[in-house]
């Protein structure tokens, strides 16, 4: 309360009016407790004027005594403290005693369903009168749960909303897709925290991680901060963000500070992260076996000894401890972890004033050992009623973000390569320690420079650069918003808001030498790296907002109209040096040798202009539109401006004559919605020609400029149209809900990024290009049946499910549908094709294990052996230069020419789920809770990516335990058996359906059991609240997928796209225990 | 009760949810039923293999196969054992097998990788030969990689003054060398498409192993017979055999050992003298404790470049010519050693190098004889019972064949085949005509040159009774004493000084030059004896000039006293060979000297009217002192008419075109005639373009020619002969041409390519035989 003092006495100093007229009345008295009579202190003595402004007032001292001067003796004054009944004494000279009653006030643990409107949003509708599709899910049972985002929370729980955890790293974002891949960018929606769109990223750097950065915004609130969330979907509603909006958006509402006497909430959750358990790889004996088959079917006998002499097994070697462990990389590099999350709350309020505060410091260790995310979060929600017309709001969020994370090498090929993909294919017969001849540990670990795998730099030691490298990430975000709403009149409301957006974020890469193998000139010797980058944005809003003007109740007209500027920046610096003098010194800026110094900077601007009109009538029939148009710096004269827009309709048809005697009907609506929203390419300066130094800085001796890019007169926003009929069905007096949606989403004039065009044009590309279609089409359907509910016992269960196909209605001039017509081993020939969808699979049918040499022979489509003119056999070969041997794969001859070729590719899968979405149930009793949620995709296909690496048996890498089913003698024919062990076989794994797998998964993602303390309990301990939670994530999954995880995400920029598994760290199962105490 | 309740609905709605999921799938990654156990569990598995199974287990092996690796494992049935007791009289059991022994045995049966029994039969070093394609007579890789090494290879090493070091037994020896191990032992395996591409027979294999195929797919190890069919292991294969294989032995081990009967010592101290150690800085650097900076021997190669192959490798090498194999060529290249006692070397010693002007004993003898000795009992490639009959090459590539009944002691080593005989094999080079100057002292010089000049395999090559060589070689001290030929040890050069009253010039003697001059001095047949003057073609292409008179032999100039001397001298050859197979080996005193003088000028100066004809029906280019009509790839024999001659036909007045007819019918194209006989009787094609000729081609006039004794005839058109031309001073006049033109040679390159003969009457077509 003190700190909220200067607070105070600053906001009642700016709102004072220096007029001052009539005569002084000075009021002097003592406020005591109404029930002990002793004095209480710091209790506010405010003089109102007649508009309930605050124009005067003081504290009472340590005796509880105070003196006003009073500006104006018609005034009213009010005494408050928190904790006390606040109460008006009169206006008369000498001294009182003014005595105050205890507040009994105590707010339970009730979820408020905001019926009116809120004030951050754009369009003034009452959220029954919602007609447009938007769900919103209240996250406040979520809280205790063991999540730490609300990207977490969200999963499963809302249709059309397919949430995939990109990795199961600590720190590490999701993918947010609403209603299909809608585009050849970044599909995520746009994430609007307390009616503030947070910033996107918006420089070229470190593109590669843009999806995870910006879904990162939701990480970084507390969890226990949010008190909603509201899932905007189809373009009616989103329209009103404009040119951001066609992804979908997400709003997010905090807690704010609400009347009552000063709460303090604490909780604490402890939560331990199992990592499931990992393919099972070869050990280090099984994988020598492997490798000298591999050889020997090849080649009969090993040629090279010096590459062969880590392999064979041979106790004379004198490496031989170093290369006869069984290192199971994977368990070396995988731990199970723990997490604490803290989090501290202060919220209570006046009529005047309310506030709410919180701390939170989450401190997540990760699966994947040195990997782990600590946030501190801070945030102030402050309302300050100035007058009764007059609400003055501050808002300041505060986030450190610390993440360790682990670094990902070059694999040699411009790709990296991260520890848990090296633990994967790392030689299991290596040791992660060194040992000397005769077998003692060194105590370094074991890197040679070259090993049986090759380069020591690619093929690293995961252990060694886990523990000595580093990749540290310090994010701190700021964001600062100041409102002010101004009652004008009775319908008309005028509301000004300014935000301010701060993010900065600095990479600390450190690479010693003693984690890779590498000598002592390598560049990657003590390697340095760092980068910061800040980016910051201001952001205005005006906003009128008008209801009702009419005094007839039949009619109720609504709307509002907004400016919005908008103003971003970014800025970024590199510096990356090598061989720092000591693995110590580890800060790239020492005298060492600098490798690269780079930097950047951006800016945008935009202008916005939104309008919509809501009519009601009868309060039956709805019609809503909104208009907006957005002008963005990224766009050319030519396609500067933008227009959105969006028209409901709805009909309440419950509240018909005709159905009021229908007394299971609830309300009910049925609505339609058409919008378009829109898109504008990530790149500040997509649409300028530039022009940079010549790659060799110079021509014929001279400096020299090139051009680069080409100026993009015409770029123009990605406009996404969607037409949506839904139905909203409450029944059994609000027992049962339904909602049911059918959806249509057009985008059209797609931006591609990196659009290639001939190089006779002096470009490789253009940066970026509009052109083509692409059709989202769908349903969704949610449900929601309270079975069971009395004083005692809540029994619900909800169900959501949604199903979404796209496809390309057209694609752009001259692009080229054929992004690999490559059919080598793991490869798969990638196309598009209009009318299809986005993800499919083509590749070759994989029909088993040729048993035996003989077999091998081309067959026609009768199914007859194919003879040559000599009357022999026509061999099956691949491209007509390998001839398949017994024990190599079956690919099916489609054209029956004894050819497998690219001729024998066909459509095999696709990678878009059929349906997906969640269901759970709640069951209270008393302060029981129980509850479980689950999460499924089904329909949909998997390149099993982790078991084309680990199943091939055609190069170095480990493999699955999967091969010991592999074939190896002629004419063995056993079930479920794998190919031949081929060193560098030209077809034994082929871009097949061997690989493709269906990805359908159930998963229990949430299991929570609750205690809540009874209230005559707490009230004994002298405490509001407290809570046990005992919570369970992500426990089993229902999958006949056989990788690692099922949950495979999405990448929406490259219109080849297929589902492939990587092998990211797969999520955790997380067991939590939560305690919770309110005073 | 409320908890059941509680419970109860769990339980209903997770059970509803499993029985939304279809089963769970098999478990791909457990180990599959039919996979079977590794190697050593194999074995065990049946109990034809308990001797083998307590050698396994004796020697750790047991755990080592069934740990990782990949294996072929020739397992011995309990039989071999008890034949290996038996021919082992003093071990009963495996228990009494002293352990390092038993692990030599033990790893000697285990191959490294897994090998099906088509496989053992179907690889070549390109990799897997098609087995189904029967026309491919691709070699066979036959052999195998066990897991057996010598390891810790040392050599006594001593001194030599002649040629480095030379291996000693490590006991005699103060110091040694260590050797890194190139490789594992490598085992043969035979089957009959190896024996069939190779055009040997299966007999071959008895010859060494006194067993008999029983049929085409048996397979042997060694000498044991593989039984059944592959028994499959999860890491491998094992077969069944029937003999207990003692490890192979390399050549230098088979050699270097000690026997009751017999010796090869003479030999292996003959070997011995040819070792080369290269230091192996990788293989120090990479034996324990040596990156920490403990003491460790310096490891070496050995190998033995002079001789045929490196007795000591295990990894064999391809034949030379041998070229773009692939690394690991041992599977398919084996070598062969003959090895006579050391009776039978001294049998040789005896018969070749005796004392006297020889060189008494092979001790005495200079190194490159000693490495003849030694490599004309080595081969590159192994020696089976069909190369005896039909000869094969020695590391002399002397195509050499030995009598059967000589063999005393056979043996398939690891690296060669070996075969131990009681007759030496007798080096051509020591019963051809290089004989003497190997075998006799005072040659050294002349014998190391022609091993230089690479000229020692024509020498030595076997020659028909009617082409048997005549060497002429001048000795150590002639050439020493006249300088002529000089071989100056410091520098390695050869040189010859060209002696004069006040002066001495040095021309250094290079490799052709060396060449040039012994194929000078190399007479492709031996002469008759009839006419005065006989004239032999030696291997350069020039002629030695007979003179049957007075024995005198000479090149096509006169000789002189030392290299291009002022003096004349008149040289009577001494024969100097014992009975050599291919010639006879002279002994000369001054090298012989050849003409250089051309056609062109020889006429020129010697029939100066024929040439004036020549120059006015101008045939000749005087600028380029060439005649229009001369190739200089022809031989030509030139009649060149005297000024009596020419007069008597008025030559000078007839017209160009019959001037340059009656010229051109006085050379004979392409051969060269003397007056030795030797050249047969006949028609000669003239370079006269005859009357026949069209446009289409040119036909040459032939005239008719009788050779005889000392006298060449023209035969007369009417009959009875026209003219004669008979062996005087102004007969075979030889005219040559330097081939190495434009190069500065101590011996030039020469080639006789026209011969002429002073002829007293102009032949004249219209009146001469000729041919129609």
């Amino acid at each position: 309360m003190r700190k909220l003092k200067p607070i105070l006495m600053l906001l009642m100093a700016l709102a004072t009016v220096t007029s001052t007229y009539g005569q002084d009345v000075v009021l002097r008295g003592r406020v005591i407790d109404a029930a002990d009579e002793l004095p209480v202190i710091g209790a506010n003595i405010i003089e109102y004027d007649d508009e309930n402004r605050i124009i005067n007032g003081t504290i009472t001292n340590v005796n509880g005594d105070f003196v006003l001067e009073m500006r104006d003796a018609s005034h009213a004054v009010k005494v408050s403290v928190i904790g006390y009944e606040t109460k008006e004494i009169p206006v008369t000279g000498g001294q009182q005693t003014i005595k105050l009653a205890p507040a009994n006030l105590e707010i339970e643990e009730v979820t408020v369903t905001a019926k009116a409107q809120s004030d951050y949003s754009l369009t003034n509708i009452a959220e029954r009168d919602n007609a447009s599709s938007t769900v919103k899910v209240n996250l406040a049972d979520m809280a205790d749960a063991g999540i730490s985002s609300a990207s977490d929370a969200l999963q499963g729980k809302v249709s059309g909303l397919d949430i995939i955890a990109v990795s199961g790293d600590p720190g590490s974002g999701s993918q947010l897709v609403i209603r299909g891949l809608s585009s050849m960018g970044n599909s995520q929606p746009l994430i609007v925290i307390d009616g503030i769109p947070q910033m996107r990223v918006s420089s070229s750097f470190n593109l590669s991680s843009s999806d995870a950065e910006d879904i990162s915004n939701l990480v970084n609130i507390a969890l226990q901060d949010i008190k909603s969330i509201e899932i905007l979907k189809d373009a009616a509603s989103t329209a009103v963000y404009g040119s951001q909006g066609a992804d979908g958006v997400l709003l997010i509402e905090t807690f704010k500070g609400r009347m009552g006497q000063v709460q303090f909430d604490y909780q604490y959750k402890s939560s331990m992260n199992i990592q499931p358990p990992a393919i099972p790889m070869l050990d280090g004996n099984e994988y020598i076996m492997l490798q000298l088959e591999q050889w020997h079917n090849n080649y009969g006998v090993l040629n090279n000894q010096n590459e062969i002499q880590y392999i064979t097994y041979d106790r004379d070697f004198k490496d031989f401890y170093n290369y006869s462990a069984n290192t199971d990389w994977i368990g070396a590099i995988t731990q199970n972890a723990m997490t604490h999350d803290h989090y501290f709350k202060v919220s209570g309020g006046g009529e005047k004033t309310r506030y709410f505060t919180s701390f939170s410091y989450v401190d997540e260790g990760g699966t994947t050992i040195n990997t782990s995310s600590k946030r501190f979060s801070t945030r102030i929600n402050l309302d300050y009623f100035l007058s009764r017309n007059l609400l003055f709001s501050v808002q300041f969020n505060y986030t450190n973000n610390r993440t360790d994370g682990n670094l990902e090498l070059d694999r040699g090929d411009g790709k990296t390569r991260n520890i848990r993909e090296m633990a994967y294919i790392k030689s299991p017969n290596m040791s992660i320690w060194e040992y000397d001849p005769y077998g003692n540990l060194t105590g370094e670990y074991f890197t040679p420079i070259n090993s049986y795998q090759g380069n020591g730099e690619i093929y690293f030691n995961p252990v060694a650069v886990a523990k000595l490298g580093k990749k540290d990430n310090i994010r701190n975000n700021l964001q600062n918003t100041f409102r002010l709403r101004y009652k004008i009149t009775d319908w008309l409301t005028l509301h000004e808001v300014v935000s301010f957006q701060y993010a900065g974020t600095k990479y600390e890469n450190y690479l010693p030498y003693n984690a890779i193998g590498a000598d002592w000139l390598a560049w990657t010797i003590n390697k340095a790296e760092e980068s910061n980058n800040i980016n910051s944005s201001i952001r205005t809003e005006t906003r009128m907002t008008f209801e009702a003007p009419f005094k007839n109740e039949n009619h109720v007209l609504s709307g509002a109209a907004s400016w919005i500027t908008n103003q971003e920046s970014y800025e970024w610096m590199n510096i990356q040096s090598n061989r720092t003098p000591s693995t110590d010194i580890q800060d790239p800026a020492i005298d060492a040798q600098i490798n690269w110094i780079g930097g950047g900077s951006g800016e945008t601007r935009q202008l916005g202009a939104v309008g919509n009109l809501n009519y009601k009538y009868k309060d039956k029939y709805l019609l809503q539109t909104i208009i907006r148009a957005d002008a963005h710096s990224s766009f050319g004269a030519n396609y500067r401006w933008g227009v959105f827009k969006g028209l409901s309709g709805g009909w309440r048809f419950s509240s018909e004559p005709w159905l009021e005697n229908v007394g299971w009907l609830g309300e009910s609506m049925f609505r339609v919605t058409w919008g378009v929203a829109g898109r504008q390419p990530w790149d500040a300066y997509a649409r300028f020609a530039t022009y940079a130094s010549s790659s060799t800085g110079s021509y014929i001796e001279s400096p020299a400029i090139v051009p680069q890019q080409i100026q993009l007169n015409n770029l123009r926003w990605e406009s996404s149209t969607t037409t949506d009929i839904g139905v909203e069905l409450n029944l059994f007096d609000d027992r049962f809900f339904i909602e049911g949606i059918i959806y249509n989403k057009v985008t059209e004039d797609l931006l591609f990024y990196e659009y290639p065009i001939p190089y006779s044009s002096g470009y490789g590309d253009l940066t970026f290009y509009n052109g083509g279609e692409l059709e989202n089409r769908g349903w969704e359907l949610m449900t929601d049946f309270k079975i069971v509910r009395n004083e005692n016992w809540l029994w619900s269960i909800n169900f959501n499910t949604s199903q979404n196909s796209n496809r390309f209605n057209n694609l752009p001039d001259n692009f080229n549908r054929e992004a690999s017509t490559s059919i080598g081993n793991e490869q798969y020939p990638r196309r598009v094709v209009e009318g299809e969808a986005i993800g499919s699979f083509f590749g070759f049918r994989y029909l088993g294990v040729w048993s035996r040499d003989e077999d091998v022979v081309a067959r026609n489509a009768s199914g007859e052996i194919i003879y040559d003119n000599e009357g022999e056999p026509v061999p099956l070969s691949y491209k007509g230069t390998y001839i398949f041997k017994g024990g190599d794969p079956i690919y099916e001859d489609i054209n029956h020419d004894g050819i497998i070729d690219l001729n024998d590719v066909v459509y095999i899968g696709d990678s878009n789920p059929d349906f997906m979405g969640g269901f759970g149930t709640t069951l209270k009793y008393k302060n029981y809770t129980f509850s479980t949620s689950f999460h499924y995709r089904l329909g949909f296909d998997i390149v099993n990516g982790v078991a084309i690496q680990t199943e091939g048996m055609l190069n170095k890498n480990n493999q699955s335990k999967a091969v010991l089913r592999r074939w190896r003698v002629q004419g063995q024919d056993d079930e479920n058996m794998l190919p031949r062990a081929y060193m560098w076989h030209p077809a034994s794994n082929l871009g097949s359906d061997r690989y493709v797998e269906p990805g359908d998964y159930l998963r229990l993602i949430n299991m929570k059991i609750a205690y809540r303390l009874p209230a005559n309990v707490c009230q004994k301990l002298n405490i509001r609240s407290m809570n046990i939670t005992a919570s369970a994530r992500k426990m089993f999954t229902f999958t006949r997928y056989s990788g690692q995880d099922p949950e495979v995400g999405q990448n929406a920029q490259d219109p080849f796209w297929i589902g492939f598994d990587y092998a990211n760290t797969p999520p955790p199962k997380i067991l939590t225990l939560s305690l919770s105490i309110g005073i | 009760m409320r908890r059941t309740r509680h419970f109860a609905l769990m339980a209903l709605a997770m059970s509803l949810l499993m029985g939304c999921i279809e089963e769970e799938p098999f478990d791909k990654y457990a180990r599959p039923d039919w996979l079977a156990g590794k190697v050593f569990t194999q074995i065990t598995d049946t109990t034809i293999f308990e001797e083998f199974t307590k050698c396994l287990q004796r020697t750790g092996y047991d755990t080592i196969l069934n740990t990782s690796g990949s294996y072929t494992v020739f397992a011995p049935n309990n039989e071999a054992f008890d034949l290996f007791f038996q021919e082992h009289p003093t071990y009963n059991s495996v228990e009494d097998i002293p352990l390092p022994e038993l692990e030599e045995i033990v790893k000697y049966h285990l191959v490294q990788n897994p090998w099906t029994k088509e496989q053992l039969r179907s690889l070549d070093v390109y990799g897997w030969i098609d087995p189904k394609d029967e026309t491919n007579d691709e070699p066979r890789g036959y052999k195998r990689e066990t897991l057996l090494s010598d390891k810790d290879l040392k050599y006594g090493t001593r001194g030599t003054d002649e040629f480095g070091i030379a291996i000693v037994d490590t006991t005699k020896s103060s110091w040694y060398r260590r050797v890194a191990t190139d490789s594992r032992k490598y085992v043969p395996i035979f089957f009959k498409s190896y024996f069939d591409i190779y055009d040997l027979s299966l007999d071959d294999y008895t010859f060494y192993f006194d067993r008999t195929f029983q049929d085409n797919n048996d397979i042997f190890y060694m000498e044991a017979r593989v039984l059944g069919p592959e028994i499959f292991a999860e890491n491998g294969f094992i077969y069944n055999i029937d003999r207990v294989v003692t490890p192979a032995r390399n050549a230098y081990q088979i050699i270097a050992e000690t026997y009751t009967d017999k010796s090869y010592s003479r030999y292996l101290n003959l070997v011995n003298l040819f070792p080369e150690f290269q230091y192996n800085q990788a293989a120090t650097f990479d034996q324990p404790g040596a990156e920490l900076g403990l003491n460790v021997d310096s490891l070496f190669e050995l190998s033995f470049p002079e001789l045929a192959f490196d007795l000591t490798r295990e990894k064999t090498s391809p034949p030379p010519g041998a070229v773009n194999l692939p690394g690991n060529v041992t599977i398919r290249y084996h070598h062969g050693m003959i090895a006579p006692t050391n009776e039978a070397l001294k049998k040789l010693e005896d018969e070749y190098l005796p004392g006297g002007s020889f060189w008494d004993g092979i001790d005495n003898a200079p190194l490159n004889i000693k490495r003849i000795v030694a490599n004309s009992h080595l081969s590159m490639n192994s020696i089976y019972r069909t190369d005896l009959e039909l000869g094969f090459f020695n590391g002399e590539q002397d195509i050499v064949s030995v009598s059967e009944d000589a063999i005393i002691h056979k043996e398939y080593g690891s690296n060669a085949s070996f075969l131990g005989t009681d007759e030496a094999i007798v080096p051509r080079a020591f019963s051809s005509v290089t004989g003497p100057i190997y075998l006799r002292k005072g040659f050294a010089k002349i014998m190391q040159a022609i091993e230089e000049s690479g000229l020692l395999p024509a020498l030595k090559r076997e020659r028909p009774p009617d082409e048997r060589y005549m060497l002429f070689v001048e000795s150590d001290q002639n050439t020493s004493a006249d300088s002529s030929f000089i071989y100056d040890r410091i520098t390695g050069n050869y040189l010859a000084f060209q002696i004069s009253a006040n002066s001495a010039q040095q021309f250094f003697i290079t490799k052709n030059d060396l060449r040039t001059l012994f194929l000078n001095h190399i007479a492709i047949r031996e002469p008759q004896g009839l006419a005065r003057k006989e004239f032999i073609p030696n291997l350069a292409g020039n002629f030695l000039v007979f003179n049957n008179e007075t024995g005198e032999v000479r090149g096509t100039a006169n000789t002189t006293v030392g290299y291009n001397g002022g003096e004349t001298s008149i040289v009577i050859p001494r024969r100097i060979d014992i009975n050599a197979d291919n010639g006879s080996t002279y002994e000369i005193d001054d090298w012989f000297s050849f003409s250089t003088t051309s056609l062109y000028l020889l006429l020129q100066s010697r029939f100066p009217e024929f040439f004036q004809l020549i120059v006015q029906a101008e045939l000749a280019k005087t600028s380029l002192n060439q005649f229009t009509f001369i190739s200089k790839s022809e031989n030509y024999t030139v009649f060149a008419p005297n000024s009596a001659a020419l007069n008597a036909v008025q030559a000078d007045t007839l017209p160009k075109e019959d001037l340059q007819k009656f010229i051109l019918a006085h050379f004979l194209r392409k051969q060269i005639v003397f007056t030795d006989g030797y050249a047969p009787s006949g028609y000669y094609e003239t370079v006269r373009p005859d009357e026949s000729s069209s446009e289409f081609g040119t036909v040459y006039t032939k005239i008719n020619i009788e050779t005889a004794t000392d006298e060449i005839r023209f035969k007369a058109r009417e009959g009875g002969y026209y003219a004669t031309v008979a062996e005087s001073d102004s007969t075979n006049m030889l005219a040559g041409q330097i081939l190495s033109e434009g190069q500065q040679s101590t011996f030039p390159m020469l080639l006789n390519n026209a011969v002429v003969h002073k002829i007293d009457r102009a032949l004249l077509i219209s009146e001469l035989d000729v041919s129609q």
